[in-house]
């Protein structure tokens, strides 16, 4: 195999299908699809580093599940090319639903490994914030999770926080270890200088994020910031007791520490300047910080406050004392929430939310109720109370409220329902609006209807080299995840502007997304591959300990708990995509970007060796197939072989080796119910095995055969051999096989007067027979060739021509013919190779003369011919039918449609046949 | 007994390589089946058949290869649609529509060659011989001429 794989004249296209063929004898088109192995052949070396670090295990299908493998493998240390292969079914739904294409299954499977360093890499990959989006995030990729469909989904969010946690809990030692995070992106090598200087208006995630990229491409960046901090809407909108601040900063200090120049209190009012001043690029990423107030009376009295604004205020430092207050919030999401927990924290105010139906979290709700906060729903506000000094509360309706349909809750106000809720400070949190005041006068750059900045594909506004992302551009509020999704798309826009279209591309769509069925669901649970516990759920702390502070309530997994959590992931994607291996292979030879490669070859012959199956032993219900130690020929082969999965040695069940053995014949073959065919090699395989069990493992053997069938040269003597060491042989066809006193009892009919029925046995090997292919039928449609009433390929004549097919060119070698032994099929090869030499040796092919052919005098360009073709040979040249030798195969169909008898096929005219048929009814 | 003359159309990648094995594989077929051998199903002409009929044939049966595995990727379509037409087409003529027949036979399938042609030879033994005879023809020439004629005019 070695030796074919290194021969100079043998390209091996491994992990390859044929699409298509077309043409004729020495001049076959040949479609290959090459599917991609995501490791380069002609590099990779065989070390198996990667198979080292890939955190993925799945059962071995060559061992036949014997035992594990990881998602990056080998067959075997001889597998031909030595190359690596990387399974992978598709991206899994997790990545795909991610804005910010995380790698969720990439850094779960670490966590199981316990490699929390590499996990945190795996995150930070395209995600610096892993601490802010491992606690404020709307999870798509849980809404995604294949896990769902049998219980819940896998906690990912909570895994990613304990990941960031820990991160942050060993970040000296990180900063001494090796960097991955870049491994596998486009910043893999060292950036060249550009010497471009960008200009970036907002330090939010979406500004930090794309800064971050662009410092890594080798650009300069400044982002500027009208606030004291940088964060963006991270820092002055999310509350420290749902994201501390310190976890933030240091996530921050980070991307300072890769060259992000972070220059905070200003505010930019004038982009032209900045691009006169040598700015290349500006992007605007300024989010939305303007909170929406209703036009109702009194709503501008001073004590009326702004959700964003409060928020602001404390988070930047601001001291603020509600105790005593009674303090209103007006609105239904996570906002409102943050405001009303926020204000509670301020002194214990007694705090209100009022609105029409809530639509936060669960979770989120349920803790601001634990600590005191009031949900007043189904209200619609009328107008705020107030006497001069002082709000007195706020006039309310009561509503019927229905569900939300195009993001707008369905109300039905209730007249006559007229109340006042007391209360003496109103916090607006009704939504947000952007703040364009910034945009230059003379409109160079455009708004859009209804909201946000005009932009196109590129996210380039109105003005060239003006940029805008994140919630700025959409002008209303998402999460955080997709302000770092837009983030990446935009420095991929700016560096290709930059650039002049040549920076990094756009990444390609992910092709597959590997979902799971529910029986591959429950096959995963049920083997004991991925756990069945119910899902993990993060703990608070009491409220008691929330009081006036503004500690963290959520407590991060446990180690415990994180790896439970990891363990219910069910690796849709088998490939967990997590990159280890591009980062373990020294030589650059993994590719995750792979994709189809199809490719045309021109061939003068075609040799079909695609062999046979195993008969599954699962058909045949008498053989006990799903009894333990019942195992088939193959699965005893590879138990013996000193490189399998139990290193050579043949265990029972129990732990110990046999010491009685049956081996059953014919399991499959000769048999009405199976295969009516022998498999001829079955006997003389299960006479090797008799022997490999004397010698190897030292127990009796009983051989229950009908026929012993040794045919071929020497094996007589092999059987003769094999009987005089003691191998017991009973002739009968087995009815049962059953577990009886711990012990296997094998029964059978038609044995022999004076021998035994049955035995008693601790192991039964089956010797299965061979079956075609399962797409054998598919194979003989594309290349044309038929198959025998077993299934196999069929030979063109079974004496006079056993390798070619009906199909001149397309040979067959091997047991996809029919059933085989090693001698045979090398035999068979060797035949078909001369035969396929003889062949394309001549250099050149004699093509069947009978092909079609006009009488243009009597064709009438009716074009029946035309469109009867199957090959498109003919066409209407001048209203006269004329036929392209080469492309004509000469079946004639156009012969018996021409109505004028104008066409013709030579060799099977008019004349010939009619002669023909006078002769024989003469 | 009455012994047929039956016309057999065979297909050369299919039915004749069918016929082929039945013969290998010692399966008896009636031998009053005469074969004629075309590339493919689809190059056989209607007229051909009614010349056969013409000539004295008893029946004729067309054999190609199972639609969707003709070696011409689609020749066996056209047989598939000329041959029920011209069956019915028969009566009009004066034969049982019964002594033609059209079947599929795949070149792994001996038995079944071999099955169809006994069924058919039996079905036209019991049919009798083919009286399309001369008087009858030349009556319907001279009607169909005839009809010709009288449009023409």
């Amino acid at each position: 195999m070695v030796s074919v794989g290194r021969h100079k004249n043998i390209e091996l296209l491994t992990f390859s299908e044929v699409e298509s063929v077309s043409g004729y004898v020495g001049n076959y088109q040949v479609k290959v699809r090459q599917k991609p192995r995501y490791v380069h052949e002609d590099l990779c070396t065989g070390c198996g580093q990667c198979a080292e670090v890939c955190p993925v295990n799945v059962q071995n299908a060559f061992e036949l599940g014997l035992n594990h493998r990881k998602a990056i493998f080998r067959n075997s240390d001889q597998a031909t090319p030595n190359a690596f292969v990387v399974d992978k079914r598709g991206v899994a739904p997790c990545r795909d639903a991610c804005p910010a294409d995380q790698r969720a299954m990439g850094y779960i499977s670490l966590v199981r490994q316990k490699r929390y360093a590499d996990a945190y890499w795996a995150i930070r990959r395209e995600n610096p914030f892993p601490s802010v989006c491992g606690r404020v995030c709307n999870r798509k990729c849980e809404d995604e999770c294949s896990r769902s469909d049998y219980d819940e989904p896998v906690n990912i969010m909570a895994i990613k926080r304990f990941v960031a946690d820990w991160a942050y809990d060993h970040r000296d030692e990180l900063a001494s270890m090796e960097d991955k995070s870049r491994v596998g992106t486009p910043f893999e090598k060292e950036p060249q200088p550009t010497g471009k200087r960008i200009a970036i208006i907002g330090a939010g995630p979406a500004g930090l994020t794309a800064a971050l990229d662009l410092v890594r491409l080798g650009h300069s960046v400044k982002v500027f910031d009208s606030f004291s901090q940088a964060g963006g809407m991270i820092r002055v909108g999310i509350p420290p007791h749902r994201l501390p601040y310190e976890r933030l900063e240091w996530e921050i200090e980070q991307i300072k520490a890769e060259g992000v120049e972070i220059q905070l209190n200003t505010r930019i009012d004038d982009i032209p300047a900045l691009l006169q001043e040598g700015y290349e690029s500006v992007l605007i990423a300024t989010g939305v910080h303007d909170a929406i107030k209703l036009p109702i009376r009194n709503s501008n009295h001073p004590d009326n406050w702004l959700s964003v604004d409060f928020l602001r205020r404390v988070f930047l430092g601001e001291e603020i004392n509600l105790s005593g207050r009674k303090v209103i919030v007006l609105g239904a999401g996570d906002v409102a929430l943050d405001v009303a927990r926020t204000a509670i924290r301020l002194g214990k105010p007694k705090v209100k939310i009022v609105c029409r139906g809530m639509r936060a979290s669960e979770h989120e709700i349920k803790a601001a109720k634990e600590e005191g906060v009031e949900i007043v729903p189904s209200r619609v506000f009328k107008k705020v109370v107030a006497n001069k000094k002082r709000i007195k509360g706020i006039e309310c309706l009561k509503a019927e409220v229905g569900g939300i349909v195009d993001g707008r809750r369905i109300v039905q106000e209730m007249p006559g329902t007229e109340h006042v809720i007391k209360g003496d400070i109103v916090i607006w949190a009704l939504g947000q609006q952007p703040d364009y005041s910034f945009l230059p006068w003379e409109g160079s750059i455009n708004t859009q209807y209804p909201k946000g900045i005009l932009a196109d594909e590129n996210l380039m506004t109105t003005h060239p080299g003006v940029f805008v992302a994140g919630d700025a551009r959409q002008g209303a509020t998402s999460f955080v995840v997709d302000a770092i999704g837009e983030g990446h798309h935009v420095a991929r826009c700016i560096d290709r502007y930059l650039r002049g279209e040549e920076g990094i591309p756009e990444p390609q769509l992910h092709e597959e997304v590997a979902r799971l069925e529910p029986d591959e669901i429950e096959q995963k649970i049920s083997q004991g591959i991925v756990t069945e516990k119910p899902r993990q759920t993060t703990k608070s702390i009491p409220p008691i300990e929330r009081e006036n502070n503004f500690n963290e309530v959520d407590l991060a997994f446990s180690e415990v708990e994180a790896l439970t959590e990891a363990s219910r992931c069910l690796e849709c994607g088998v490939c967990a995509e997590c990159l280890e291996c591009v980062s373990a292979c020294e030589k650059g030879a993994v590719d995750q970007e792979m994709r189809d490669k199809v490719e045309d070859y021109t061939v003068g012959a075609i040799i079909l060796a695609t062999g046979f199956k195993d008969f599954d032993a699962k058909k045949a219900p008498e053989y006990g197939a799903d009894l333990p130690d019942v195992i088939t020929a193959l699965e005893f082969e590879r138990l013996i072989n000193p490189s399998g999965p139990t290193k050579g040695q043949v265990l029972t069940s129990k732990g110990k080796p046999p010491k009685r053995v049956a081996i059953l014949h014919c399991v499959g073959s000769r048999n009405e119910k199976y295969h009516k065919y022998c498999s001829r090699a079955c006997c003389m395989y299960s006479l090797k095995l008799a022997q490999l069990v004397h010698e190897y493992v030292d127990a009796e053997v009983f051989e229950i055969y009908r026929d012993m069938r040794t045919f071929g040269k020497g094996y007589e003597e092999f059987y003769n051999r094999v009987s005089d060491e003691g191998v017991n042989f009973y002739h009968g066809l087995v009815n049962n096989v059953s577990q009886q006193n711990g012990n296997l009892l094998v029964q059978w009919d038609e044995n022999f007067y004076d021998e035994p029925d049955s035995v008693e046995a601790d192991m039964v090997i089956l010797a299965t027979g061979f079956e075609p292919q399962d797409d054998t039928a598919k194979v003989a449609s594309i290349f044309g060739v038929s198959r025998s009433p077993d299934g196999f390929f069929l030979e063109k004549h079974p004496k006079l021509g056993p390798v070619e097919t009906s199909t001149d060119g397309i040979f067959l070698a091997g047991a996809c013919q029919s059933p085989k032994d090693i001698p045979d099929s090398v035999a068979q090869a060797g035949a078909t190779a001369a035969a396929a030499l003889s062949l394309i040796d001549q250099g050149n092919v004699l093509l069947d003369p009978s092909v079609a052919r006009v009488t243009a005098s009597i064709c009438a360009g009716c074009g029946q011919c035309v469109s009867a073709c199957p090959y498109e040979a003919v066409a209407l040249n001048e209203n006269v039918a004329s036929v392209n030798p080469y492309q004509c195969k000469g079946c004639g169909t156009c012969a018996a449609t021409c109505p004028n008898k104008a066409m013709s096929l030579i060799h099977y005219e008019d004349e010939h046949l009619i002669a023909e048929l006078d002769a024989l009814l003469r | 007994m009455f012994e047929p003359k039956i016309i057999a159309f065979l297909c050369t990648w299919c039915s004749y390589t069918g016929a082929d094995l039945a013969g290998t594989s010692r399966k008896a077929s009636p031998w009053n089946i005469r074969a004629i051998r075309t590339p493919c199903s689809g190059r056989v002409p209607p007229e051909l058949v009614i010349r056969a009929f013409d000539e004295g044939a008893d029946g004729v049966i067309v054999l190609g290869c199972h639609i969707g595995e003709c070696h011409y990727d689609t020749g066996n379509h056209r047989t598939a649609k000329r041959i029920p037409v011209l069956k019915n087409l028969l009566s009009f003529v004066g034969l049982e529509p019964e002594r033609l027949r059209l079947d599929w036979v795949s070149a792994s399938e001996g038995d079944r060659f071999s099955r169809i042609v006994t069924e058919f030879t039996d079905t036209i033994r019991e049919l009798g011989a083919n009286n399309w005879g001369d008087a009858y023809r030349d009556e319907f020439y001279a009607a169909l001429v005839g009809e010709v004629f009288e449009q023409e005019v």
